[in-house]
Parts: structure tokens; sequence; C-alpha cells
């Protein structure tokens, strides 16, 4: 277990949102340029605080470079009337039906939406062989 | 070069939850996560518990330092107490529970009781492979605790209002509580409890028989 796991909420969230990254990269972090991620209005992480933990995880990752871009999202709940709606307080009411009975469907949840990778670190791949059309990921 | 991956923050933790969800499920033990601040009463209901509920459980306790409440558990009569020490963290993880599962022996209980680190933050949103999310209140905390603190009330299946012999000797509106508790979430199954009298502790246990007999039997 890293040592950073036990110390704050934000830090074991910081840890597990590099280490999912790093699954999906191969662990080339030098290369990666911003980190995109949403938290959830509801979701109790204080974004100063995970945006340090990462800059710091990012740090020993040896990206003291990599521009952290933290979004909130706001919680959308569903009445028990059916409509959806935005939730400013935890006591909005439906605007429909003035009910407080619903449910929360989104906004308490941390969601890592997107990586950057500087492209011109990466070796150049002639991949026309096969079929001569070039894989190109989606910017 | 942007690579799009929306993947929840809480993925990882959230795989090894769900590989001791069916460790637990597969040996037959329905798992609560007790969630409450400290003092509110988690291990004083645990030992209540130890003298008066007809199944076998474990506990595991997790607390910034000492194991003091497990002690407390195998004092009142349960051998099957067993503790984490964060060492400073503020909750208890998935991947703590796994660890420790793979080095003690439960002793093939019905229940396994995980009584997280008092706090009312950080826990609710770690899942550790439970079946429910209990959160636990007390009448001198005040009756504010499910407003300020929403994320847990979100998540819990049950509310237990500890201390409730207390209620007359406090100023605390438990109407407005059991109502902010449903707001949160309407399905919400809410108990009173005195682990001092053992008040409102039937309702309790009867409520753990029906989530064994539902989700294990």
């Amino acid at each position: 277990m890293n040592e950073h796991e036990t110390i704050i909420h934000e830090f074991a969230l910081a840890e597990d949102i590099v280490r999912t990254i790093g699954t999906r990269i191969n662990h080339d972090f030098e290369n990666i340029s911003q980190i995109n991620i949403s938290v959830g209005s509801l979701s109790g992480v204080v974004i100063d605080s995970l945006e340090f933990g990462l800059q710091i995880i990012m740090k020993e990752k040896k990206n003291p470079s990599v521009r952290i871009n933290i979004i909130q999202v706001q919680a959308r709940a569903q009445c028990q009337c059916g409509k959806k709606y935005t939730l400013r307080s935890m006591f909005d009411e439906c605007p429909a039906c003035k009910s407080l009975q619903r449910k929360i469907i989104s906004g308490i949840d941390i969601v890592i939406n997107s990586i950057e990778i500087r492209e011109n670190q990466k070796p150049v791949k002639n991949q026309g062989d096969r079929g001569g059309i070039a894989h190109e990921e989606k910017s | 070069m942007k690579k799009n991956l929306n993947i929840s923050a809480h993925d990882r933790n959230r795989q090894i939850a769900n590989e001791n969800r069916l460790h637990f499920n597969a040996n037959k033990i329905l798992t609560l996560n007790l969630i409450g601040s400290p003092g509110c009463g988690k291990t004083s209901i645990l030992e209540y518990t130890v003298n008066h509920f007809d199944q076998p459980f474990a506990v595991i306790v997790g607390d910034v330092k000492t194991a003091l409440d497990s002690d407390r558990i195998i004092h009142s009569g349960n051998q099957n107490a067993f503790a984490i020490e964060t060492g400073g963290g503020c909750h208890l993880s998935a991947q703590m529970i796994q660890d420790k599962v793979k080095n003690i022996n439960l002793n093939d209980p019905d229940f396994l009781f995980i009584e997280n680190v008092g706090n009312l933050v950080c826990p609710s949103s770690f899942d550790l492979g439970e079946n429910l999310k209990v959160a636990i209140l007390s009448i001198p905390e005040g009756d504010e605790k499910v407003r300020k603190y929403p994320a847990l009330f979100i998540r819990a299946a049950a509310v237990i209002i500890n201390k409730i012999d207390l209620l007359d000797l406090m100023d605390y509106d438990i109407q407005r509580v059991r109502e902010d508790c449903r707001i949160h979430n309407p399905e919400v199954q809410i108990f009173e409890t005195s682990a001092k009298t053992g008040q409102g502790f039937d309702k309790w246990f009867d409520y753990l028989r029906i989530q064994y007999q539902n989700t294990i039997s």
C-alpha cells in the first residue's frame, strides 16, 4: 500500500486517480500535459485538496508541469413525479410538484474525463501497412 | 492528443470492494459498514449486540490509532473482533478490508460489522464491499448532522439514532432528523436506540434478520 493512501480523503482519491490513469497509458506519466476531472457537488470532495494531492503525486511521477483541470458538476435529482432537476442545495424542492421526495441521480461521483498527452514526445509510427489507413485517436 | 477515459475516481476501490462483496456473499456473510462521528456509540451498539443478538457475527474496527474498540468487543464476549489501525487515515478502504480478511479467521459468521473510522465525510464515499451502509447518529451531537453531511445520508440504507434515552434532556428535533433522512433517501430505515438501556434494539435486530434472509439465505 502506498504511503499516501491513508493520509486524507482527497489524497487517497488522487492516488487512485493516478493509478487508474497509469493503467490506461502504460504508466507513461511524463507525457501527460493535462488531466481533466469532474467532481460532483455532493461528492464531499474539496477540489483544492484534490488538485494539491494530484500535483504532489504527479511531481513524484516526474511530471511537475501537468495541468490539473477540475470542474464541479451540479447534482441532479429525480422527483417521485418523474421530473429531473438540478440541485443547488440539498433542500431544493421539485420545480414541478414542490415535493422533496426524490432520488439523487448524479453529482456524488468524481470522474476522470480525459487526459491530454504531448504528441511531440511520442515516436512516429507508420501504421499504413494494414489497409493504408492510419489510425488516429479523436481529439 | 486527447485521450477520453470517463472513469470514476472510485473505480479502483470499487473493483476491490466488489471482490470483497463476492467473497463475503460466497461465505454467506452479510456485511454492514457502520459510519458515524467519534463518540456516537458505534462500539457501544456492537457491545450491546454481543450479548443480545442470536446470530454469530464478526467485527472489524477501523481506528486511527489503537485497538481499544476491538478490545471492548472482545471483553464483552465476542472473540471475533479485529482492529485495523489506519495510522492517520480518515477512512477504511476496500484494500484495507481485503488485506485484513486474508490474514484473519472470521469463524464463519452470519454477519460482519465493519466499524469505520469515526468520521461523517470520508468513509461515506469508499465502498468496502458491504451489503449495507448504516449511518449512526446520536442525540448529543445535535439535530443538524443530516443536513451538514449529505453524502453519507444519500447512501445509507439505514440510520440509527443512538442515545435516544437522552432525547428528553436535549433540545433535539427528532422529527426534523427523520424528515431530513427521508429527503436524502426516501427508502431509508430509521431506528432509535439506546445502547445503555437497550431501547429500540428489538427492531434493529429484526431488520438485521430480515436483511440476512433476503440477501443471504
